[in-house]
């Protein structure tokens, strides 16, 4: 299973050793409002949820997505 | 696939507008465009109910935090008239401009309308429109035709001087000064571009073209009459005109051309008189923001744009603008002394009949400022 900060590096084509915790839109280029809906898309994809439209508002950093895609059973 | 209650505490939705989202709209509206006296930007009233068009609402709570609406018009697709929208309107709070509402609010979006359009000049709305699937046309071709060239020249030297910096402001500075020689020379150049145009005008037998009013059964006539001889393009009956236009109508000037009461076309100028607007200061500008011809009747179109410059002469207008996609009317606008200019109006649509060919190049469609709601700035 792809880890979340393999999904960001992928979505926003930055290094993956770039992303960490605090990896947000102020910090990878890219991650604006049409990318933060990529990567929503392809967070659905590859742990195969559906994610509620307050949760994708609120995945504003990689540890809040980690956080909230605990609620769906995914551990990543 | 799994799905599980949301984790956090606000409450987020995207909704089609219903009555009782009335207040929440109004809250909104005057937040975004607290000048404006639509504040529906560009869509439906808040208080329409029944079949008034889809508006689509980005909800935090109760209240309004982005906002689509849609403007239906019949679309002619090579002769055949399909349902379309525009989408107008596209805003959202600056404080929710990095999230994903406007990516939201245009995917609900396609799945409410079967074919969209949209012009827009913004680049953040292209991405977002581009990244919903839309297919971007490309940009529309501006064209203009200087009137008075001191006016044109000493605006836009001393706009040149305030608002760029480096190089070109001093470029601003020095036009500035040596206004009177320049605007000479560009009195002189559109003098002579009108000279070489006017040995490829033709001309139209036997019409005439002369102010209107309003609108009659004669427009759906020649609307019926030219539907399948341009590619894709509103289709602009009676009704459709009197709704764009008939409330206000005072905004615009009419001139149609007939032959023994035969309308052969027509086309709208707006003008307008800016103080000390930021972008473009103090001119009498003119724009042609529609305009319709039977392809067939040559000489038409000629008539009517050596009539639009006319008119825009006798109410002292400075600068004639015009925005056209159709190859035809901008060969005739060059004619009539029209210089292409920079441009910045966007097209972009997205069909999920498949009615519109994806290779349909713009200039086979007719588009106009006059087109979703481009005209209200100029």
């Amino acid at each position: 299973m792809r880890t979340v900060e393999e999904i960001v590096s992928s979505v926003f084509g930055v290094e993956r050793d770039t992303v960490d915790d605090n990896s947000s839109p102020a910090s990878v280029e890219g991650w604006d409002s049409m990318g933060h809906v990529n990567l929503v898309a392809a967070l659905e994809q590859a742990f195969n949820v559906s994610i509620d439209i307050d949760d994708v508002m609120e995945m504003g950093d990689v540890q809040k997505i980690k956080k909230i895609l605990l609620a769906y059973g995914v551990r990543s | 696939m799994s799905e599980a209650p949301s984790v956090t505490k606000e409450s987020y939705a995207v909704r089609l507008y219903e009555p009782e989202l009335a207040e929440a709209c109004d809250r909104f509206s005057q937040k975004v465009w607290p000048k404006s006296d639509d504040r529906d930007g560009g869509g439906a009233s808040t208080r329409d109910t029944g079949a008034a068009p889809p508006r689509i609402l980005f909800l935090k709570g109760d209240e309004v935090i982005g906002h689509v609406a849609t403007v239906p018009v019949r679309l002619a697709v090579g002769g055949r008239l399909v349902n379309a929208s525009w989408a107008v309107g596209l805003m959202v709070l600056p404080e929710h401009r990095n999230g994903p509402v406007a990516p939201l609010l245009m995917k609900k979006f396609n799945r409410a309308v079967e074919i969209g359009l949209t012009l827009h000049v913004e680049q953040s709305a292209l991405r977002v429109f581009k990244g919903v699937g839309w297919r971007h046309l490309g940009v529309i071709p501006q064209y203009v035709r200087v009137l008075n060239a001191r006016a044109f020249v000493t605006t836009f030297a001393r706009r040149g001087c305030e608002v760029l910096s480096g190089r070109w402001s001093r470029l601003g500075t020095a036009l500035a000064r040596v206004s009177g020689p320049v605007a000479a020379l560009v009195s002189f150049a559109f003098a002579g571009l009108s000279a070489i145009g006017a040995v490829r005008r033709r001309t139209a037998a036997d019409a005439t073209v002369e102010e209107e009013r309003g609108f009659d059964t004669s427009y759906t006539k020649l609307a019926e009459r030219v539907k399948d001889q341009l590619a894709v393009w509103v289709f602009r009956d009676e009704p459709y005109l009197t709704a764009r236009y008939g409330r206000r109508m005072e905004a615009y000037r009419l001139l149609a051309c007939r032959r023994q009461g035969q309308l052969l076309g027509y086309c709208l100028v707006k003008l307008r008189r800016f103080e000390n607007d930021p972008r473009i200061g103090d001119i009498r500008m003119g724009t042609i923001v529609d305009c319709v011809f039977d392809p067939a009747e040559s000489g038409v179109l000629d008539a009517l744009l050596a009539s639009a410059i006319a008119l825009c002469r006798r109410e002292g207008i400075d600068v004639v603008f015009c925005t056209a996609s159709l190859r035809k009317l901008g060969q005739r606008l060059r004619c009539h002394a029209f210089v292409r200019m920079p441009a910045t109006l966007n097209v972009a649509f997205h069909d999920r009949t498949g009615t519109i060919g994806e290779n349909l190049p713009l200039d086979s469609w007719h588009l106009m400022r006059s087109d979703s709601d481009a005209d209200a700035n100029c």
